[in-house]
């Protein structure tokens, strides 16, 4: 084995360096460990200079109790060998550790991993002895931990709180900043269609009012285009040349509302228009029509112009077309 | 008994001078020491084992100042009597 040495290593090496006889050794070797043994019994105490002090020590009797059984058992009075190693060979032992040194630690300083032990045990039980003989420091001395815990514990909760309290608000943000940014990133506008009912409803009156002849102004999508196909259909036996007539309405009315269930062609210029920052074909499409989905036309009126029709540089001017709705659809619908 | 006893008794049982048991005595040990240093243990029959036992670092608290220390690691010469030893002092020591 290479990590065990033993007798016959010893007298390897003695024959080797003192020239000894093999027999000479072997019997040095066994008469040095035998005469410890021999001077243990006799003075129960044997000292080697160079190696240390080997000591037989009394154990006393005691009493235990068996791990298996569990019942009390007397455990019988005995001797061990104590072995004390001389401080040349300590020192000698412990080289690799001998550059660490005991070091006093301040109050702050923690380490989880290693249990805290008292120097002497049996000091710190005596101290614990004497206040449970006397009653009233004990209560006295009872009471004080108590009344300290509540406030440990509350500052455990201070100090715990604003951390909690800082976490949540992080992650709420990131939530809310993920979502408003999804919402920008992808195109979509979540505006219930219920909504876009009630506004384009409130709309339809107040431009009733302002325009002379709300059978021609396109409100809402589906309700308008009913109401109108109705006007058309009772006009249209009468006077053929009323639809030339809304078409040109259309354009007198600078903003009106255009539903984009409808196609559209595109009849001339209406205006001009010049980009200002943070304006998109969308936004200007909801200005003159009222309808925002309706920029494709801008796009496709504009073509020479708009390379890109997702990045429009500012200051581009461009041109506003004038939308009819086709007249296939509203004629053929009366005539059916 | 001590090293002096120690040493005359073992030269008259082997019947060398006192100076030639010192010295085959020193080096005796100062193999044995070598040994440990490399970390083997000794064990020698019908007698025992030294070994070299590592002990962690641990925090050790002074009950009477509260001061903490923190107590390095240290290799400890450790001697572990054989079975047979501990009978033969058994029985001796119950003798008397």
């Amino acid at each position: 084995m290479t990590d065990k040495t033993i007798r016959q290593d010893l007298i390897d090496f003695l024959i080797e360096h003192h020239q000894m006889e093999p027999a000479d050794a072997e019997a040095f070797v066994k008469a040095f460990f035998t005469l410890i043994e021999e001077a243990l019994v006799r003075d129960r105490y044997v000292k080697i200079k160079g190696l240390g002090t080997f000591k037989l020590i009394e154990v006393n009797a005691r009493e235990s109790v068996d791990v298996n059984t569990g019942e009390r058992i007397q455990i019988k009075e005995y001797t061990k060998v104590s072995f004390i190693p001389e401080a040349s060979v300590r020192d000698a032992v412990n080289k690799p550790f001998a550059h660490f040194e005991t070091v006093l630690l301040k109050d702050d300083v923690h380490f989880s991993d290693m249990p805290e032990s008292s120097e002497n045990e049996e000091n710190t039980v005596e101290v614990q002895d004497v206040p449970s003989a006397e009653n009233a420091s004990n209560s006295v001395l009872q009471s004080e931990p108590v009344s300290e815990a509540p406030s440990r514990m509350e500052k455990n909760i201070v100090m715990r709180l604003p951390w909690c309290m800082i976490s949540a608000i992080l992650l709420l943000g990131v939530l809310v900043g993920g979502i408003v940014a999804w919402m920008l990133g992808s195109g979509r506008r979540y505006i219930p269609e219920s909504m876009l009912h009630c506004y384009f409803e409130n709309q339809k009156p107040a431009e009733t009012i302002s325009s002379d002849k709300p059978d021609s102004v396109m409100l809402a999508p589906v309700v308008t285009v009913a109401v109108r196909t109705d006007s058309v259909s009772k006009k249209s036996v009468t006077k053929t040349d009323e639809k030339g007539k809304t078409a040109k309405e259309e354009i007198s009315i600078r903003k009106e509302n255009l539903s984009d269930t409808v196609e559209y062609d595109m009849t001339g210029t209406k205006t001009t228009y010049t980009l200002r920052s943070g304006e998109s074909l969308a936004r200007i499409s909801l200005k003159f029509y009222g309808n925002k989905k309706l920029w494709p036309y801008l796009a496709r009126y504009n073509k020479q112009i708009i390379k890109n029709p997702n990045n429009v540089p500012v200051g581009t001017t461009i041109r506003i077309p004038v939308l009819v709705p086709k007249r296939t659809k509203s004629v053929e619908r009366p005539s059916n | 008994m001590n090293n002096k006893e120690f040493i005359s008794e073992l030269s008259r049982r082997l019947g060398y001078t006192v100076k030639d048991a010192t010295t085959v005595t020193d080096s005796l040990i100062a193999c044995i020491i070598q040994d440990l240093q490399e970390g083997k243990n000794v064990t020698i029959q019908n007698f025992g084992t030294f070994e070299v036992k590592k002990k962690m670092e641990r925090i050790s608290v002074n009950p009477l100042t509260k001061q903490r220390f923190l107590v390095p690691p240290k290799l400890n010469l450790c001697f572990k009597p054989n079975l047979t030893l501990k009978e033969k002092l058994k029985s001796n020591t119950s003798d008397d």
